[in-house]
């Protein structure tokens, strides 16, 4: 007998985005990701999916405000179909833990009766729905052994299990190459925590396992998938990486899994790199801004890496272009290696001034120390260069 | 410019004075009050004062001598000609007059503007204050000499630069353009620092160092809470795992007490089985003891028994004999003892014969003696009988003695006397013959009688004459009476004493009275010459001696039971009789006392032998005693057992439980050893204490995690972890933001400092040939290594500092009088040789007393630097009260006064 259900996991709701400055944009983001999982109903309905699996790290933390509680039981609530999650090793189990609040339960009472967390180590036997789930609910957020483990040494034989159901496992942590935790620097030194082996497992036993932790959409084994965030959260990183996806996941026992990617992201996380050989290059980097974000800035997240060496005015202007495009996007993420060098027009325009001795000397001092690698001097070259130009009128 | 000649007509003191210039160097000489400053004061005013100057100028100028105006002739050189300009100085009146020496000529307002062209002034001046502007740096003025010379070159300083610059000797200057850039560059180095160059508060760089600091604070606040539910977690984790572990101890720390208290409980019941079987083993040894010791003394008896036994026999034999020699003593005894007796008798009886004759002889001696006294008792008798009769009469009389008798006689005498002399002196009333009663005081006077008036009566005859009669004689009479009566008073006085009437009455009483006593007298001696009252009692003791040997003899009679008729009738006989018994009771006497000898000696041996026979007898009870003892003893043991046997039998017995006693206890001290009671003790104790301390510990664990359960109760509000990363994020941003701020702000106070140090060297370069050139004439003063160095201050004003070989830079006011002068002078000398190229590279300098301060070598080494300054071009005009000091300067001289 097939079961359909979607696999999703790292919904991370109430991602604080601490790094983005500004706050309207950073709500806009947070508020994005609970949209997304309000956008999965539709899919339900288009893909006929029985029930909703969430990997792990529904929170992003297990802290999380009761405004975040709030919008995420009303979103789950809105799915009409059974959400099963385990804590991940953001919003592990555990005491003092999300799942653990009062108010959280008050909530899920309320407004997400369909939403259900597995927090114990043993098989969850769904007659109704035709599936018998095996979570690995991380109680901690670094649990030293594989969470698992348990299912390894789980008695199939005899199984006091319906034979005919078709058995998922349900976990959150890193395999062999993959997993958040290699890649996110926040959590680096852990890498070894949340391990999760999956050769160990007993493969045929189990018709699916599903993955969560690493935020792009990955294959790992036949039978094993990672489901990604469903809405990106962060920049690229390498190749390979295809966030912003859940899977329609068909499973039965002793079958394959038939396993399909369905795009929910909608925010656009993007990467741009420049180089600049001369001052014209800004009109260059403008031209391809425009080609890519056009009017959509409150879409797109950008990663822009300058580099190169522009001239005193050239340098002003690139300060004032970026300005416009912080202002546009809903985040610039800018790492800004630009040096400034006046250009020698520049230059003479400052230190040969044979009527204004007093300013030609200065900026020849400035020059020199330039020259010996002082970078107060380049500040000191464009300020001067701007009360040049303010006095010149 | 060069000063040729000046004339000075009517002014002030000066009539006319005219003095030649040479054309370097010229020396004024004149005492004080000569006019030099006049002089130097009318070649300044005739080039810089209009002509028609009036008021206090005006009138400063005139003369003290003539009434016509000031007037000054100056003939100089400029622009390569030779000029005269002449002015008289009077008001609007006066005249101004300029001649080119052949050549043109000028006059009025005309010559005074041509003046100051070739003066390169604006024009002359009429006002003092404006004077004193114009030259200033070339006419030195008397006492103004060691002014600051920075205002002077402040003033020209643009015309020093412009002429240093036009000789290619300075840099250019900064230009308008360079003044605004920096300007604005300055206006936001004041927005960012204080005029101490501290960061200035509410600038860009203070705020965001605020933000900065602000953001960081808030970030250890987030670090805190988010700490506090990191500890929290941790502190649930590690009471959990506490509580697993204590939970995992207990039950075997339970068990293993429950077991010591098992053994603790065995322990106990070996210790108390231990004390009783201590118990037994004593009871049995001391049993086996008791047994012992008894065999013992049963031995010890017998041996005893049979000593005694051994010693009894002779000791019994030896009494039997004790026994009859004690009864043989006794008879002996018994005889002497009747033997004594008998004598005693006897002895006794011849005694009381002898006494009943010595009564005998008592009775009738003491029947004598009686019958005498008796005789003698009743003349005594008689004789106290008299004396009581006498004794009676004299009773009777008054007990007058012959003193008193004669005192009465005296009295009498007295009295008479007294009369007699009273009589004599009173008259006297005599009834002669009387028909009726004569009374006389009331007292009835009869015929023949007469009474004395001595006083006063009233006389009444009958019942119808009554009479008064006073006797004469006065108070003799009266004196006479109560003499008489004061004597008879005394004398009845006495007599009353005695009771007597009269005198002769006491007489009569007093002999009666002497004749008993005299009878008395003879009658006492008759009774003392019979005994008196001891007669008496002599016959009465008489009396009851012989009745006393009458009695005495009569009980000793009754004694003997004798026949009284048998007795001797006389004294003699019994005297007789009384000596032949005492002889008898002799004899018996000495016969007792040796019967009583005899008596004594027997008694003593019977109780001699009496003594030793008790002795013995003791003895012998003694020993039988202890015999008795000592069997009743052996018979109380052996009266135990039924036989010996028996005995032995209970002795062995004895043993065998004792060693069956000693081997039970050892069997429990080797088990309760073997639990090691001690080692028991501290482990339940140790054992307790861990449950204890478990106990404890699980109970704190409980309270940790209740504790860190409430701990880890969110609020809601917010999110720590998320606060964590904001706060972080905030602080990046806010040093980004700081380092930002604070690379503009150093950039900025570059540019600024920048900006001062090039326009102080472009400053340094503008006045430096200036500094080099004051340095010159300074080596001159000072020597080689003096060197003057010329400040630009921030507003463009021209500062001095003068440094010596081997000293600091010194400011020119921290210079002493005389340095003053001497730098001043210098700055003067270069300016002027520098503004001299302006004037046909020549200009006056005038100095006028002005190195009053300048100590004899310093003048000498001023008139070096003066001799260079002409050297160089220039016209050196020096006025002095001393011209001998200057003797070296080498001028042309001209005198004054």
């Amino acid at each position: 007998m097939s079961f359909t259900f979607l696999h999703t996991a790292d919904w991370q709701l109430g991602k604080p985005f601490a790094s983005m400055r500004d706050e309207a944009k950073r709500h806009r983001v947070q508020e994005e990701r609970v949209e997304t999982v309000r956008r999965l109903g539709k899919l339900v309905t288009e893909t006929g999916a029985q029930m909703v699996m969430v990997a792990g790290d529904l929170f992003d933390s297990s802290k999380a405000t009761k405004a975040t509680v709030s919008a995420a039981c009303a979103a789950i609530g809105s799915l009409q179909v059974p959400v099963l999650v385990i804590p991940g090793n953001h919003d592990h189990g555990g005491p003092g833990s999300i799942w653990d609040q009062e108010f959280f339960l008050r909530e899920q009472q309320a407004l997400a009766p369909n939403l259900r967390v597995l927090l114990k180590q043993q098989p969850v036997v769904l007659e109704d729905h035709g599936v018998v789930v095996f979570p690995a609910p991380l109680l901690r957020r670094h649990e030293t052994g594989d969470p698992t483990g348990w299912i390894r040494s789980w008695d199939f034989e005899p199984s006091p299990l319906p034979a005919h159901l078709p058995r998922v496992v349900l976990a959150h942590g890193t395999v062999q190459g993959f997993g958040a935790s290699q890649e996110d620097e926040e959590e680096m030194g852990a890498a070894v925590a949340n391990w999760i082996e999956v050769s160990r497992l007993p493969m045929e036993a189990v018709d699916y396992v599903a993955l969560g932790d690493w935020h792009g959409t990955k294959q790992i084994a036949e039978k094993v998938w990672y489901a990604g965030t469903p809405e990106v959260d962060r920049f690229p990183r390498g190749e390979g990486n295809a966030p912003g996806h859940v899977l329609k996941v068909t499973v039965d026992r002793g079958e394959s899994p038939v396993v399909e990617r369905m795009p929910t992201g909608r925010l656009q996380w993007r990467e741009m790199e420049m180089v600049f050989a001369e001052d014209s290059g800004l009109d260059l980097l403008a031209a391809r801004l425009e080609e890519m974000v056009g009017t959509r800035g409150s879409e797109f997240l950008l990663k822009l890496k300058v580099e190169g060496v522009l001239g005193i005015e050239a340098a002003g202007r690139l300060e004032q272009m970026l300005e416009s495009w912080e202002a546009r996007l809903l985040r610039l993420k800018l790492e800004n290696r630009v040096s400034m060098a006046p250009s020698q027009e520049e230059l003479e325009g400052l230190t040969h001034r044979a009527d204004d001795p007093l300013v030609s000397a200065v900026a020849g001092r400035l020059v020199e120390q330039l020259s010996a690698g002082d970078d107060v001097a380049r500040v000191a070259l464009r300020e001067l260069h701007a009360a040049c130009v303010a006095v010149r009128g | 410019m060069r000063l040729l000649s000046i004339t000075v007509r009517n002014y002030r003191i000066h009539q006319e004075v005219k003095v030649e210039f040479d054309r370097s160097r010229t020396l004024i000489g004149g005492p004080n009050e000569s006019g030099k400053s006049t002089l130097v004061e009318a070649a300044h005013r005739v080039l810089f004062l209009k002509a028609k100057t009036g008021g206090k100028v005006l009138q400063g100028m005139k003369s003290t001598l003539h009434t016509d105006p000031p007037k000054v002739t100056l003939c100089f050189e400029a622009q390569g000609q030779t000029w005269e300009v002449e002015k008289r100085f009077s008001g609007s009146s006066g005249q101004a007059r300029l001649n080119r020496v052949g050549g043109q000529s000028w006059q009025g307002d005309e010559a005074e503007t041509k003046l100051a062209e070739l003066l390169g002034t604006s024009g002359s001046v009429n006002k003092e204050k404006e004077l004193s502007l114009l030259w200033p740096h070339l006419w030195v003025w008397q006492g103004r000499s060691g002014e600051d010379p920075s205002d002077h070159a402040t003033e020209h300083r643009d015309a020093l630069v412009q002429r240093l610059q036009s000789e290619g000797l300075a840099a250019v200057m900064q230009s308008d353009f360079d003044q605004r850039v920096k300007d604005r560059i300055a206006e936001a180095y004041e927005a960012l620092f204080t005029a101490t160059g501290k960061p200035k508060a509410g600038s860009k760089p203070e705020v965001a160092r605020l933000q900065l600091e602000e953001a960081e604070a808030a970030l250890v606040t987030a670090q805190e809470a988010a700490t506090r539910l990191e500890d929290a977690v941790r502190a649930h984790g590690s009471a959990e795992s506490i509580l697993k572990q204590v939970d995992a101890v207990l039950p075997g720390l339970q068990k293993e007490l429950k077991l010591t208290k098992e053994k603790l409980l065995r322990v106990t019941e070996l210790q108390a089985l231990e004390k009783d079987q201590n118990r037994v083993l004593k009871e049995a040894g001391d049993n086996l003891e008791r047994l012992r010791k008894e065999s013992l003394q049963l031995h010890e008896l017998q041996r005893q028994i049979e000593e005694i036994s051994t010693k009894l026999q002779p000791l019994e034999q030896q009494l039997v004999e004790l026994a009859a020699a004690v009864e043989e003593a006794h008879a002996t005894r018994q005889q002497h003892e009747a033997k004594h007796q008998a004598l005693t008798e006897s002895l006794r009886t011849g005694r009381a014969k002898a006494d009943l004759a010595s009564a005998l002889v008592a009775v009738f001696e003491k029947g004598e003696l009686r019958d005498a006294l008796v005789i003698r008792a009743e003349e005594v008798r008689k004789a106290e009988q008299e004396i009581q009769v006498l004794r009676q009469q004299l009773a009777t009389l008054p007990k007058l003695a012959a003193a008193d008798v004669a005192k009465l006689r005296t009295l009498e005498g007295e009295w008479h006397k007294a009369v007699v002399v009273r009589d004599a002196t009173a008259a006297e009333l005599k009834v002669l013959e009387a028909e009726a009663e004569v009374w006389v005081d009331g007292q009835p006077l009869l015929k023949g009688e007469s009474k004395v008036l001595s006083d006063e009566v009233e006389v009444r005859i009958g019942e119808g004459t009554r009479l008064r009669l006073r006797p004469g004689g006065g108070t003799s009479l009266a004196a006479a009476r109560t003499k008489a009566q004061e004597a008879e008073q005394r004398l009845q006085d006495e007599l009353n004493r005695w009771s007597l009437g009269s005198v002769e009455k006491a007489v009569q009483l007093f002999d009666q009275a002497e004749s008993l006593r005299q009878e008395g007298t003879r009658l006492l001696d008759r009774l003392n010459a019979f005994g008196g009252d001891q007669t008496a009692k002599e016959l009465e003791s008489a009396r009851t001696a012989c009745q006393t040997a009458e009695a005495e003899m009569q009980r000793r009679l009754n004694l003997l039971a004798m026949d009284a008729s048998t007795l001797p009738a006389t004294l003699s006989e019994a005297r007789l009789w009384a000596q032949e018994m005492r002889d008898l009771v002799a004899k018996d006497d000495e016969a007792v006392i040796l019967a009583k000898a005899g008596m004594e000696e027997s008694r003593l041996r019977w109780e001699r032998t009496e003594k030793l026979r008790q002795e013995q007898l003791e003895r012998l009870t003694e020993l039988r005693k202890l015999w008795d003892e000592l069997r009743l003893r052996v018979r109380v043991v052996e009266e135990k057992y039924s036989s010996k046997a028996e005995r032995e039998e209970v002795l062995a017995a004895a043993v065998g439980a004792h060693a069956q006693a000693r081997e039970k206890l050892e069997v429990t001290q080797k088990l309760l050893a073997e639990l090691q009671p001690d080692m028991l003790l501290r482990d339940e104790d140790r054992l307790n204490r861990s449950l204890v301390n478990k106990d404890q510990e699980r109970r704190t664990a409980e309270t940790q995690l209740a504790v860190a359960r409430s701990q880890l109760v969110l609020d809601g509000k917010s999110n720590p972890e998320a606060d964590l990363q904001q706060a972080q994020a905030r602080v990046t941003e806010a040093r980004e933001v700081y380092e930002m701020e604070q690379r503009r702000a150093k950039a900025v106070e570059r540019l600024f400092n920048l900006f001062a140090e090039s326009r102080e060297a472009i400053d340094r370069r503008l006045v430096q040939p200036l500094a080099d050139r004051v340095t010159g004439y300074l080596q001159c003063v000072f020597g080689p290594g003096s060197e003057l160095h010329v400040l630009v201050t921030e507003e463009g004003r021209l500062e001095f500092e003068v440094s010596r070989a081997g000293g600091g830079a010194f400011g020119f006011e921290s210079l002493s009088g005389g340095a003053k002068e001497q730098v001043a002078a210098a700055v003067r000398l270069a300016m002027a040789e520098i503004l001299a190229a302006e004037h046909d590279g020549c200009l006056p300098l005038v100095f006028d007393d002005a190195f009053a301060y300048a100590d004899p070598l310093r003048v000498q080494q001023m008139q070096r630097m003066l001799d260079l300054a002409a050297t160089r071009g220039l016209q050196v005009v020096v006025l002095t009260c001393n011209p001998a000091d200057y003797a070296g300067f080498g001028g042309a001289e001209a005198r004054l006064g």
